[in-house]
């Protein structure tokens, strides 16, 4: 009888079905296609592939996969996955939303004032999802320890995301896109200090915005609700960039949209190889820079804008500090 | 104060003829389950044959044996606190492979050496077992894994379709993503 019994015990199904050594044995699994080729043997083997497999994910979607019969949306549908057994998440926006990926990147070698733009527009919408979506996957994934993203916009808005649920993150990675037309948003200083000592100084934290070549800045582009000083925002968001340990970008474009004006009293500061930098200077390398786009400056009077075009001309622009700066559009198109 | 004898009495609870095994002191030190008798009961008659440990466990009198074999052929026992991590990926030293070679020749012995290893808290060991099943697993489809360790499939179609759209990020070469 007893050895019937252990003939009946000991099997492969048997082992892994044991569920502390079934977890044991496929921890020991680090290729996903293996987890999931094991996961579909028998309920015993899924059972114990099952929390590895959610442990370390990649987003495939949002919201529709052809895969998913019903409409529910990613963090609702497994909702208790994310809850119980993710430690890793990891958003590709070339894999998780290609289309929204190709459009915004789409031939825009330089960014474009979205406000007058009705496909800027519907691009935004999408980014807002997007982000929307990103919010509620990491609100339920309680025990996130590391994310990393690729190519996905705003990557400071992404940050201030996971500062604010889940700021007890351990590793953080993120590549910004090289054509991020939509732009950077300011980090709230007054959250900053913590988040930093939690994360920023971790070796684990890395925000390569040195591949970014286009930058735009444009409050039009923020999420609702977000706390804004538009007389400070520009000065604010390279004083931070600065503080936070970011070497100057190699940009080859920035536009200044609407809220990041550089406020006329910073222009009266001659840039001279001997003087002390333009404010800018802390966030991208001006020598590189090759096109500056004032987007929003068509809304103040012709004089205004003459004086500013003179001095931004002198002294930001054609001075030794930006020799390679060609084009002003916002400033073309008025004078 | 007597010296202690050296070795101490091991049991096969569940086999039918109830055989007994001698496990040398050093050899006791992989198993931390053994570890801890040793230092809970040093004083006491753990070391009588007739004071033998119950493995309570099915496993056959010839695993118990090659487990304490390997035991008493590995001089480097982990020290005290001292556990191999789990989960980390394990190499196999020429000499242990020589015993999975010899004393492993069928699946079943292997899921034995798992649960006794287990049962014993000989880690080291433990975790060889499992690369050896993991070894066995990597690399082959569902179907082949099946086949290789005769399982039966317990799925309903819908629920193995459940499960892929579960784990859809894994097919993401095969279908793309619905966004807009």
């Amino acid at each position: 009888m007893a050895k019937n019994h252990k003939r009946d015990l000991v099997t492969a199904e048997a082992v892994i079905g044991v569920a502390e050594l079934g977890i044991i044995i496929f921890g020991f699994l680090y290729d996903v296609n293996d987890l999931r080729n094991a996961a579909l043997v028998s309920k015993r083997f899924y059972n114990a592939a099952q929390p590895y497999l959610w442990a370390a994910i990649t987003i495939p979607c949002l919201c529709m996969h052809p895969r998913w019969r019903d409409q529910h949306a990613f963090w609702d549908r497994f909702s208790s996955f994310l809850k119980r057994n993710t430690l890793s998440l990891c958003v590709d926006m070339q894999k998780m939303a290609p289309n929204l990926y190709k459009r915004f990147t789409a031939g825009n070698r330089r960014w474009e004032s979205h406000a007058r733009n009705s496909t800027r527009s519907v691009l935004k919408r999408g980014v807002d999802e997007l982000f929307s979506g990103l919010r509620e996957t990491l609100l339920r994934a309680e025990r996130l320890r590391s994310f990393s993203a690729r190519d996905v916009p705003r990557v400071l808005d992404l940050l201030i995301l996971l500062q604010r649920h889940r700021a007890e993150i351990q590793c953080v990675n993120i590549t910004a896109s090289k054509h991020d037309t939509f732009g950077l948003l300011l980090l709230p200083a007054h959250d900053a200090p913590h988040w930093r000592q939690k994360v920023w100084l971790n070796p684990g934290l890395t925000v390569p915005l040195a591949n970014s070549i286009n930058l735009g800045l444009d409050i039009g582009v923020a999420p609702y609700g977000l706390q804004w000083d538009p007389n400070h925002a520009m000065r604010s968001l390279c004083l931070q960039y600065k503080r936070a340990g970011g070497k100057p970008l190699g940009l080859r474009t920035l536009t200044l949209g609407y809220g990041f004006e550089i406020a006329d009293n910073d222009l009266n500061r001659a840039i001279t190889p001997a003087g002390v930098p333009h404010y800018l200077a802390y966030l991208t390398n001006l020598k590189a820079l090759e096109g500056l786009h004032l987007e929003s400056l068509h809304d103040k009077n012709k004089s205004h804008l003459r004086r500013l075009s003179d001095r931004l001309g002198f002294s930001l622009i054609s001075s030794v500090s930006a020799p390679y700066a060609r084009c002003l559009t916002g400033l073309r198109k008025a004078t | 104060m007597a010296a202690q004898p050296d070795f101490l009495w091991i049991k096969n609870d569940m086999s039918p003829d109830g055989r007994v095994f001698r496990v040398s002191r050093q050899a006791a030190q992989h198993s931390t389950i053994l570890r801890a008798l040793i230092e809970d009961f040093e004083g006491i008659d753990l070391w009588k044959k007739e004071q033998c440990i119950p493995i309570k466990i099915h496993v056959s009198d010839q695993c118990l044996s090659d487990v304490l074999q390997w035991a008493e052929n590995t001089k480097t026992a982990p020290e005290k606190g001292e556990n191999a991590d789990n989960n980390k990926q394990v190499e196999l030293a020429a000499e242990d492979m020589h015993f999975f070679r010899e004393a492993i020749t069928t699946s079943e012995k292997l899921y034995e050496l798992l649960m006794l290893t287990d049962y014993l808290g000989i880690v080291p060991l433990y975790n060889m077992a499992c690369q050896v099943v993991v070894n066995m697993i990597m690399g082959k489809s569902a179907e082949q894994i099946r086949r290789m360790l005769g399982i039966s499939k317990d799925f309903t179609p819908e629920q193995e379709e459940a499960i892929r759209a579960e784990t859809a990020w894994a097919y993401d070469e095969e279908q793309p993503p619905l966004d807009r």
